[in-house]
């Protein structure tokens, strides 16, 4: 389970008086399982539509559905997991304790989920940091950490707001294969905003193309190329291909934002 | 490193050198009788041990409990704030309001109510030291990150556990710091309340020895009084660095 549905969601912000519209009429499907993309250029409400799936924040219309359910329904029954931009690990907390800060916030003494913390701190490459503090870890392993603490609660649907940007490309490639290596594992269906068009493909299954002004889905991109994936998968013409028409998405956006200036 | 021994021995040198100064010039006789040499007043701290022993712990009992009562209440009304947002305006202007009344004008209200007693004498206390650590929880508790708030948001924790688990514990930088202002304070607060006529304590004595032209106790009480202010600051200070451990500076140093 794990089904998530946007339809027709909009999103309008009220700034100093100006109503502002972020997202218009976003409508996209992700099956239970599925790895979804977010790509387009900065400012067209990616982080704005994660927030809304979240139930951080409400959509000005339209509805947004986890397995049938309303989003708050899916957040209090702590089925969705949310990985920041930037880590936002508690810095007077251990690397453990922040793993484990979702447990104590439901507070119910399940001997079962105990035992995952430090399961999922293995799982994500950071054994031997348990007792180590936020500082004392690299951007990376922060986000490691961050990913882990999402995952704690074996959530249905796992959000991704541009988790590795502050990644070296290597770094970030091993991160990528973690990444798809968990949900594998966990079978979890998710949502992952990037900026980079090759990561998008080498994730996703579906990649959605925003365009801006208002923020909408310009073209979605389904990826047939099998799993597991690999690297040496790159040079698939179904790769290329798929990368080709995102990319060409996004420069046609540019050429029409240029004539409309 | 260097810079904090350089923090201690710097006023401490200039301290001493002021303390040579006056002793010798005492010495050669060029100070006015109500200025006695160092020297006598560590006599006369030495000599009249017991009695300032004594009124000296009433003071140290006064403001101790003063402070713990300040920091009572500020934590309550904190813990309330933070709960119910609508109520922030409105307590910070209360705080403002009743911080600008003169300690010394408190202190006959006071006494028309409880007498002059320990009880208002620790209320006098608790009065002075309550706006600080006020001040400083709520402006820690506004200060948490966005991001952190959302993290707390998405996992539906109960406004409760927003408080201990992530208000309060990024508060703490603020709240030292209002602790700290607030403990010379509190030494404060005990003298004027001691003043209004109590029995026992340093303000007492330094009353008495004023009129009683008592000039090497005089002075010993002012510096009993300055060791307290200072020592109470300088032991917050320790339980601060031991408390919010390296990490959590702005330089991020791994302790
Ligand atoms: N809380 C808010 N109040 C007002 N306006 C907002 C708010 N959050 C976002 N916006 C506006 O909505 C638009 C989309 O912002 P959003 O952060 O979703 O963009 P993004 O696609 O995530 O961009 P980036 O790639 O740079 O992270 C922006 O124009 C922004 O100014
Ligand atoms: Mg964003």
């Amino acid at each position: 389970m794990g089904r998530l549905s946007i339809d027709r969601v909009s999103k309008v912000f009220d700034i100093d008086g100006r109503q502002v519209q972020a997202l218009k009429e976003i409508s996209l499907e992700l099956e239970d399982g599925q790895f979804g993309a977010l790509i387009g250029p900065s400012g067209c409400g990616k982080s704005t539509l994660l927030r809304m799936v979240a139930d951080i924040l409400p959509p000005t219309s339209g509805s947004i559905s986890i397995d049938g359910a309303h989003p708050s329904q899916a957040r209090k029954d702590h089925r969705i997991g949310f990985v920041f931009q930037d880590a936002t690990l508690l810095p007077w907390r251990t690397v453990l304790e922040n793993i484990r800060l979702p447990l104590e916030i439901v507070a119910e003494r399940d001997p079962d989920r105990e035992k995952l913390p430090r399961e999922l701190i293995e799982l994500v490459g950071l054994s031997g940091f348990e007792k180590a503090k936020p500082s004392q870890l690299s951007g990376g392993m922060q986000q490691r950490a961050a990913i882990a603490r999402s995952l704690v609660l074996s959530p249905r649907v796992l959000l991704l707001d541009e988790p590795f940007g502050a990644l070296d490309d290597i770094t970030r490639s091993r991160m990528n294969l973690e990444l798809l290596r968990i949900r594998a594992e966990t079978k979890i269906t998710a949502l992952m905003v990037t900026h980079s068009i090759q990561e998008a493909v080498f994730m996703a299954d579906r990649i959605f193309v925003l365009a801006a002004r208002p923020g909408r889905i310009a073209d979605v991109v389904e990826v047939g190329l099998d799993r597991p994936r690999s690297f040496a998968q790159m040079s698939d013409p179904a790769f290329t291909g798929a990368v080709d028409r995102v990319r060409q998405c996004l420069f046609d956006q540019q050429a029409m934002a240029a004539i409309d200036v | 490193m260097s810079s904090r021994i350089s923090n201690v021995a710097l006023p401490g040198s200039v301290f001493l050198l002021l303390t040579l100064a006056f002793e010798l010039a005492g010495l050669a006789g060029l100070l006015p009788p109500t200025i006695p040499r160092p020297v006598k007043v560590v006599e006369n701290m030495v000599g009249d041990g017991a009695v300032l022993w004594l009124h000296c712990r009433s003071t140290v009992l006064t403001a101790a409990c003063g402070y713990a009562m300040a920091i009572g209440a500020a934590f309550s009304a904190g813990f309330l704030v933070h709960q119910h947002k609508a109520l922030e305006t409105a307590a910070l202007t209360i705080g403002t309001v009743l911080n600008s009344i003169p300690i010394i004008a408190v202190a006959p209200i006071l006494i028309i109510w409880m007498g002059v007693s320990w009880p208002m004498r620790i209320t006098l206390t608790a009065f002075l030291c309550f706006f600080p650590i006020f001040v400083g929880m709520i402006q820690g508790l506004g200060a948490t990150e966005r991001n952190a708030g959302e993290l707390f948001l998405v996992l539906a924790a109960t406004p409760a556990q927003r408080f201990w688990k992530l208000a309060l514990p990024s508060a703490l930088p603020y709240i030292f710091l209002g602790l700290k202002i607030a403990a010379p304070l509190a030494v404060l607060g005990a003298l004027v309340a001691e003043w209004t006529g109590t029995e026992t304590g340093l303000g007492v004595l330094m009353i008495n020895a004023m009129f009683n032209f008592q000039m090497e106790r005089l002075w010993a009480s002012v510096l009993i009084v300055c060791i307290l202010s200072a020592g109470s600051y300088g032991a917050l200070s320790l339980i601060e660095r031991v408390v919010l451990t390296a990490d959590r500076t702005a330089d991020g140093i791994a302790p």
